[in-house]
C-alpha cells in the first residue's frame, strides 16, 4: 500500500458540536486519545457528529463511548448524530463489555515486609527441597544397587558421551591456554630470580591441585548442568515426567541417577585430561619463552609433583560432579508451567552449581591445610 | 494491480503447491476466500490442512503457485509490507500459543502495545472488552496461562487473536480438546464475532457439528488436492465416494441430523 497514509482519527469542537472524523481504529486513535483528555468541554448539551468518521473498530468505539460516559457522569447530556448501523453495533458491544481501567480487578499488592518474608520462606523451602531431593536420590541409588538389573546402562552411556566425550575439545583448549598463561605470567617473575626452572612446579602444582578440577567443573556446570535443567524442565512442562510416572518408571531412576553416575565418571576423567593439557601448555610456553627443553621440564615435574598432589585434585572431581548433577536435576523438576520458567531455573541451576563448586573447593582447601595434606 | 475493495476475494490462491523434499503435501490448489464468509478447511489427519494454513498466513513459503492476500501478491512483499498485511489478520493457534510469562490480559494487550499508540489505561480497557467478548470474566485476566483450563485457554487465545479487530481471522481447530458444551460455546463465539466484528474467518476443523453450525462454505482436502468445496448441504449430498466417506460416516450423519433437525 503505497498510497497516502490513511487519515488519523481527529476531533474538533465547534461550540456545542464535537465533530469526529478520520479513522477511529486502534492504530489511528493514539493521538486523539491524548487530545480528548486535554479538551475543555463546554457545559450543558453536546452533540457528537459522527458522519465524517471513515471507519471505526472496537477500540475507536470504546474511546467514543468512554468519553460519552465521562461527560454524562459530569451531568452533561450527549447526543450522537450520524451513527451508522455498524457503529451502533460496536457501541452496543463496548457499552456492554467495557470496564473502566479504574474498575478493573488488580492483583493484590504486597508490602515490602511481606515480600521479604515470602522470599526468605521460598529460599528456605528451596534449600529443604534440595536436601530432600538428595535423600531421595540416595534412596533410589540404594534401591538400584539392590536390583542391579534395573540399572539403565544405555542411559548412562549416552550421558557419558554427552557430558564427557563431547566436552573434550572445550576443556582441552581452555586447560592448554590456562597452562600457557600461568607459565607466561609466572615465568616473567621467576626469570628475575634466575629460577626459571621452577615454572614447572608452578604450572604442575597449580593445575593439578586447583585449576584443572575447578575450571573443568565450572565448564561442566555451564555446559551439562544447564542441559540437565533444561531437559527435565521441558519434560516437566510437556507433562512427560508425569507420563513416565504413570507408566511406572521412576523419574529419579531414569532421569537423575544415570546422569549423576555418568557425570561422576566423566568429570574426574575430564579433570585428568585438563591436567595433561594444562601441563602441556605450560611446557610449550616454557620452551618458547624461557628456553627450557621438554626433557628438562619433565624431569623437574617428576621432582615437583607427587601422586598426592594428583589425587588431591582428581579426588575433588566426583564431589563437584555430584553437586552439579543434583542441582541441575533438582532445578529441572522445579520448573512449572512456561518456557520462561525453564529459562529461569536453568539460570539458577548454573549460578548455584558454580557457586557450590567454588565454595566447596574453598572448604577442601581449608580441610587439606588443616590435615596437612 | 493492487486491487483491494469489498468485492475482491480476501485470499486468492492459484496453483498453490507445497512439497517437503520428495513428499508432495499439497499440489495445484486453486481457491478464493471471499470477504465476510466463514470458510472451513477439512480433511483427514495429515491431509495438509495445517500446512495450508501456514502458507496462507505467510508463516511458510509455498513451493509453487501464487497467493494474493487482500489483493496483493503475498510472495512478492518485502518485510515491511508483510508486517502491514499481518497486522490485518489474527491467528488462533492449535494449542493457544499464549505467552506463558504474561497474564491473560497482558497476552491480549500484546498486539495493542506493539501496533498502537494508546495509553496504558485504554489498552487495558480494550483488552478487557476482547476478554469479555471471548466469554471470559475481567478477573480471569489476572491469571497466567498455566492456571487456565483447556476451554479458557482457547478463549483467551481467541481474545488475543481479535485484539486488533482483524479483517481476517484464522482459527486452527478451535474446538479440539474441548468438552461438547465448551465446543458449542466456542462455535457460538465464532458466530458472535462474525456478527459484531464482521471478519472473514478461515477455520480448520475436524468437528462435524462445528461445520454444520458455523461454516458458510467447506473445502475438503485429500490426496494433496481439493476434493470438493461447497456448502455443507451440498457436500453431504455429494455422490463422490471420497466425499461421501468423509461426511457420511456415523459421526457425519449424527451431526447432520442434529443440524437439520431430522431423526
Amino acid at each position: 500500500m503505497n498510497r497516502s497514509e490513511p487519515a488519523k482519527a481527529s476531533l474538533r469542537l465547534e461550540s456545542d458540536r464535537a465533530v469526529f472524523s478520520g479513522r477511529w481504529t486502534a492504530r489511528h486513535i493514539g493521538r486523539v486519545g491524548h487530545q480528548i483528555e486535554h479538551t475543555a468541554w463546554p457545559a450543558g448539551k453536546l452533540t457528537f457528529e459522527l458522519s465524517e468518521v471513515e471507519r471505526m473498530d472496537t477500540a475507536g468505539a470504546w474511546l467514543l463511548h468512554r468519553l460519552q460516559r465521562q461527560l454524562t457522569s459530569k451531568g452533561m447530556s450527549v447526543e450522537l448524530e450520524g451513527v451508522t448501523p455498524e457503529m451502533q453495533g460496536l457501541l452496543k458491544l463496548v457499552s456492554e463489555s467495557g470496564v473502566m481501567a479504574s474498575d478493573l480487578p488488580r492483583p493484590e499488592r504486597t508490602g515490602a515486609l511481606q515480600n521479604l518474608g515470602q522470599t526468605s520462606l521460598r529460599s528456605l523451602q528451596s534449600a529443604m527441597g534440595l536436601i530432600a531431593f538428595v535423600g531421595e536420590a540416595w534412596l533410589a541409588g540404594i534401591r538400584l544397587m539392590l536390583h542391579p538389573g534395573r540399572i539403565r546402562w544405555a542411559e548412562i552411556a549416552h550421558s557419558l558421551g554427552e557430558a564427557g566425550h563431547k566436552a573434550l575439545p572445550i576443556v582441552g583448549l581452555l586447560a592448554f591456554l590456562l597452562g600457557i598463561v600461568i607459565t607466561y605470567q609466572g615465568g616473567v617473575q621467576l626469570r628475575q630470580y634466575g629460577a626459571s626452572i621452577f615454572v614447572a612446579d608452578l604450572v604442575g602444582l597449580s593445575m593439578l591441585r586447583e585449576l584443572a578440577p575447578i575450571m573443568t567443573a565450572i565448564i561442566v556446570a555451564g555446559r551439562t548442568g544447564s542441559a540437565y535443567t533444561a531437559q527435565i524442565g521441558t519434560m516437566q512442562v510437556t507433562e512427560e515426567v508425569d507420563a513416565l510416572r504413570s507408566i511406572g518408571i521412576q523419574p529419579m531412576e531414569l532421569l537423575v541417577l544415570p546422569k549423576l553416575l555418568a557425570l561422576m565418571i566423566a568429570l574426574p576423567l575430564l579433570t585428568l585430561y585438563a591436567d595433561v593439557m594444562g601441563v602441556l601448555g605450560g611446557m610449550v610456553m616454557a620452551k618458547v619463552q624461557l628456553d627450557i627443553s621438554y626433557a628438562t621440564f619433565i624431569d623437574r615435574l617428576q621432582v615437583a609433583l607427587t601422586v598426592k598432589s594428583y589425587l588431591v585434585g582428581i579426588g575433588k572431581a566426583p564431589v563437584f560432579a555430584a553437586m552439579i548433577a543434583i542441582i541441575g536435576c533438582y532445578q529441572g523438576f522445579k520448573v512449572s508451567g512456561s518456557a520462561a520458567s525453564v529459562g529461569r531455573h536453568t539460570t539458577i541451576s548454573v549460578v548455584h552449581a558454580i557457586l557450590a563448586v567454588i565454595v566447596v573447593d574453598a572448604l577442601f582447601s581449608v580441610a587439606f591445610s588443616y590435615l596437612d595434606i | 494491480m493492487d486491487v483491494d475493495n469489498a468485492q475482491s476475494p480476501v485470499i486468492e490462491a492459484r496453483g498453490l503447491g507445497v512439497r517437503f523434499g520428495p513428499k508432495v503435501v499439497l499440489e495445484d490448489l486453486d481457491f478464493d476466500i471471499r470477504r465476510g464468509e466463514i470458510l472451513a478447511i477439512v480433511g483427514g489427519s495429515g491431509s495438509g490442512k495445517s500446512t495450508l494454513l501456514r502458507q496462507i498466513t505467510m508463516l511458510q513459503r509455498p513451493s509453487a503457485g501464487s497467493l494474493r492476500l487482500f489483493g496483493q501478491d503475498a510472495l512478492a512483499l518485502d518485510e515491511g509490507e508483510r508486517l502491514r498485511v499481518r497486522r490485518r489478520f489474527g491467528i488462533l493457534f492449535q494449542n493457544g500459543a499464549l505467552f506463558g510469562d504474561r497474564t491473560v490480559l497482558e497476552n491480549i494487550a500484546t498486539p495493542l502495545w506493539e501496533h498502537t499508540e494508546l495509553d496504558h489505561g485504554s489498552i487495558e480497557e480494550i483488552a478487557t472488552i476482547k476478554l469479555q467478548l471471548a466469554g471470559l470474566r475481567p478477573e480471569d485476566g489476572l491469571l497466567y496461562p498455566s492456571q487456565l483450563s483447556g476451554g479458557m485457554r482457547k478463549r483467551a487465545a481467541v481474545a488475543r487473536a481479535i485484539a486488533l479487530d482483524p479483517e481476517l481471522l484464522f482459527l486452527d481447530e478451535p474446538t479440539s480438546g474441548l468438552d461438547p458444551l465448551s465446543a458449542e460455546a466456542l462455535d457460538e463465539l465464532v458466530l458472535q464475532l462474525k456478527a459484531t466484528l464482521e471478519p472473514t474467518i478461515v477455520l480448520v476443523t475436524h468437528d462435524m457439528d462445528s461445520l454444520w453450525r458455523v461454516a458458510d462454505r467447506v473445502m475438503l482436502l485429500g490426496d494433496a488436492h481439493i476434493l470438493a468445496s461447497g456448502t455443507m448441504t451440498e457436500l453431504a449430498a455429494s455422490g463422490e465416494p471420497l466425499v461421501r466417506r468423509f461426511f457420511q460416516g456415523p459421526r457425519g450423519r449424527a451431526a447432520m441430523s442434529g443440524a437439520t433437525g431430522q431423526k
